[in-house]
């Protein structure tokens, strides 16, 4: 079975009260913040598989040969990313760049 | 186009846009567009649980199936609102020990197994891979099952687990495993949080599609008049505030 279930009963709960006892196969797709949780359960074979966010969806429609909405959606997603890494890479050279000047300021 | 896809798609243009003025400022259409929604939600659960619980769990075994056992479980639920009358209160505690130790009973049992020793199977992997009988150690930090992440992972648990052990003073040889465990929770850490951007990004990607969908004019153009009409509404409550000061007394 395959789990697309958000919120609290999800593939945890089907794993563990699920597969766990009855041992059949089961996936899953989640949102992305709950993703790295279930990382392990994937990673042990817990899981069969795997489908985490935006992203994950995107890499299940580029599997199956259909792209769809998931796949549009990358493209925005990925610029929004490259913002947000620049603009974190700036801020630290900037928070090092002035604890650097106001270390020089005070040994003077 | 039916009436129901249309009024549908006003409704979540208008919705979405009322939410977006809090960027601006806390006003009149966003707390209508917050209270419409924890009131929906309450509402669809109520009806909700009316549906899934009293109806199809309740009502239809015992009446419809004539399965009377259900009598039990239904008393000592109901047991539980002798919480709210005062001479009563100790009847509730009986149903509360009841769910409680069953409750922990089913899930203890299930969750030792499925997060303690199932991870704790695969942390105690082999550190070096038999093919045709030579043993063979993959480098490939690319491929979760090569024997150096293997050694990575075994280094990452028992650092971190030295991290949480406080019985210790954290000097010399566990002050360098705890800092280890530290340098791996930093970087879990961050790749959750950035799985958490990048669903709240992939939250904002739809409801901008949705918008651009919902400007097409087979739709009458909702994000274009209720954009408008937003902006209108918001300007007209800022320029009454302005005539009306608020309340100091």
């Amino acid at each position: 079975m395959v789990s697309l279930a958000a919120g609290t009963s999800g593939i945890e709960t089907w794993y563990v009260y699920g597969k766990d006892k009855y041992k059949f196969e089961l996936g899953g797709g989640c949102t992305g913040v709950i993703a790295p949780g279930l990382y392990p359960l994937l990673r042990s074979g817990q899981i069969n598989g795997l489908i985490g966010g935006l992203r994950g969806a995107a890499e299940y429609e580029v599997l199956i040969g259909q792209k769809g909405r998931a796949v549009a959606g990358m493209d925005a997603q990925s610029a929004t990313h490259f913002a947000i890494i620049v603009l974190v890479i700036l801020c630290n050279v900037f928070y090092l760049l002035m604890k650097t000047s106001r270390k020089q300021g005070e040994a003077r | 186009m039916a009436f129901e896809l249309l009024l549908g798609a006003w409704v979540a243009t208008g919705l979405t846009l009322f939410i977006f003025t809090f960027l601006y400022q806390d006003n009149p259409l966003f707390k209508l567009a917050e209270h419409l929604y924890v009131g929906v939600s309450v509402g669809y659960t109520i009806v909700k649980t009316y549906d899934t619980v009293l109806i199809r769990l309740i009502y239809e075994p015992m009446v419809k199936q004539g399965d009377w056992s259900l009598l039990i479980p239904l008393g000592i639920g109901t047991l539980m609102l002798a919480r709210y009358v005062p001479n009563v209160t100790w009847l509730s505690r009986m149903a509360f020990a009841f769910i409680v130790g069953v409750g922990s009973g089913l899930a203890i049992p299930r969750i030792i197994s499925s997060f303690i020793l199932k991870q704790v199977e695969d942390t105690v992997r082999p550190l070096v891979s038999i093919v045709q009988g030579e043993p063979v150690f993959t480098y490939n930090l690319l491929d979760p099952s090569s024997n150096l992440n293997t050694i990575v992972l075994l280094i990452g648990v028992v650092s971190v687990l030295f991290y949480f052990f406080f019985s210790i003073e954290h000097t010399g040889p566990v002050r360098v495993a705890a800092r280890t465990g530290i340098l791996f929770l930093m970087v879990a850490f961050g790749a959750a949080f950035g799985y958490t951007v990048m669903a709240r990004m992939s939250l904002l990607i739809g409801r901008l599609s949705d918008l651009i969908e919902y400007a097409d004019p087979q739709y009458g153009r909702p994000s274009l008049w209720l954009g408008l009409a937003t902006v209108a509404i918001i300007l007209l409550w800022r320029a009454q505030r302005r005539e009306q000061p608020p309340d100091t007394g």
